[in-house]
């Protein structure tokens, strides 16, 4: 990987010293790994680039989820767990999937929790393709309603709906 | 309390529906063998509205939160119209707060609607309360222990469903522990609840007491359509 590196650097080619040409051949190995996120190789060491997706989870009161069991479901053995884990103290939960496909996330804590559907295209396991899936919400304890006015506002109509009730009910009984 | 959708098995959900529709078909029974029964109609609506409210607060307690589940107070106010109540309460929660959810209904109104119920009878235990004592003293042990007794069984009933509904790949003793953890945090609950509930009773008890006599009316037997528009407006409960 370093002779083919030293022909390519030209902007190099001035240095004479063999230790400077040695570290600008390191640089442009490293950030040939960075540029194109491929597989490195160094003294034996292993470094392989993995596409990693990580949850979230939080109480719907904006307290997260700490030390909450988490299952993963693989899209080839959907009732079988592919793995299991804890979130950390921030609710947070990474896992690299190894084929394409929705996968399946389930948080769970006391009785309480979320499952998320995570679709992995085949470019993100293969190339780490830095496009992020949009994942969907299968069931949680979060509302239909998306945004907090909605909530509120439908939330409202309920209530006003029972004490609309009350007063229907009140007038026919006082005439 | 609430179990949301896709966390007890699918059985457990039409068993849950099966059962609650049980239960509301004979609240709805007993509540037709009451003289007037569109009388209650404005307290069950107004503590249908409380129980929508007062359940949505959430107290947070480290890692979780909590809130009330006032079973006991509806179960003591209302009767027989507490579980048909929690069933309206709970169906606007699923629908518009994410609380519990649609496929979960039954199983969340027999959480919540069954205490209210044994709520109801604890209530009724009141009269075998000593004589000595002063209504206001008797109505508000019995609202205590009602109130404490639906805030208990509903805790009960929640964590038992969920113990013995743990999916696979979940670890079922952390599971148990955090479960635990969470029946334990409620402990304070359970007094506040009765407390609440004693509260709330004791003052009806003394500023609107034909409130809580309108149940005391519930008769085993069916009336003749005379006797109901002759029915006086009750004695006291509590008395």
């Amino acid at each position: 990987m370093v002779a083919p590196a030293e022909k390519s650097l030209a902007g190099l080619k001035h240095l004479k010293s063999k230790r400077y040409r040695y570290m600008g051949a390191v640089f442009q190995g490293m950030g040939l790994v960075l540029l194109f996120g491929q597989p490195g190789w160094s003294h034996g060491a292993i470094a392989t680039v993995t596409r990693t997706f990580a949850v979230e989870a939080s109480y719907s009161s904006g307290e997260p989820m700490a030390l909450a069991q988490v299952v993963v479901y693989s899209p080839e053995n959907p009732d079988q767990p592919w793995t299991t884990g804890q979130t950390n103290e921030a609710g947070e939960f990474e896992f690299s999937p190894d084929a394409a496909g929705n996968w399946d996330v389930v948080i769970r804590q006391a009785g309480h929790g979320a499952t998320v559907s995570v679709p992995v295209a085949t470019t993100a396991v293969a190339q780490g393709d830095q496009q992020s899936p949009a994942a969907t919400l299968i069931s949680s304890s979060e509302p239909l309603a998306s945004s907090p006015l909605q909530r509120w506002a439908s939330a409202g109509a309920a209530l006003w709906g029972l004490v609309g009730t009350v007063l229907f009910f009140s007038r026919g009984k006082q005439s | 309390m609430h179990i949301p959708d896709g966390f007890v098995p699918p059985q457990l959900c039409i068993v849950g529906y099966g059962l609650s529709g049980l239960v509301t078909w004979h609240c709805l029974r007993q509540v037709q063998r009451h003289p007037d029964p569109a009388a209650q109609m404005p307290k069950a609506s107004l503590l249908a509205a409380a129980f929508f409210v007062a359940t949505s607060i959430q107290i947070p307690l480290p890692p979780m939160s909590l809130h009330l589940v006032l079973s006991g107070l509806l179960g003591a106010v209302l009767g027989y119209y507490a579980f048909l109540s929690i069933l309206i309460g709970l169906f606007f929660q699923a629908l518009f707060l994410g609380h519990g959810g649609l496929s979960t209904l039954g199983v969340n109104a027999l959480i919540i609607g069954i205490p209210a119920l044994v709520g109801y009878g604890v209530f009724n235990l009141g009269r075998w309360l000593p004589r000595s004592l002063t209504p206001a003293a008797r109505c508000g042990i019995s609202g205590f222990l009602a109130g404490a007794t639906g805030m208990m069984l509903a805790v009960a009933i929640f964590i038992s469903l969920l113990v013995f509904a743990i999916p696979v790949g979940f670890d079922a003793a952390t599971e148990r522990a955090a479960l635990l953890t969470l029946g334990l945090a409620h402990g304070p609950l359970i007094i506040v609840e009765g407390i609440f509930t004693a509260l709330l009773v004791t003052f009806l008890q003394r500023t609107k007491p034909e409130l809580l006599t309108g149940l005391a009316n519930e008769i085993p037997h069916r009336q003749s359509q005379s006797e109901r528009t002759a029915h006086p407006s009750g004695e006291q409960l509590c008395d």
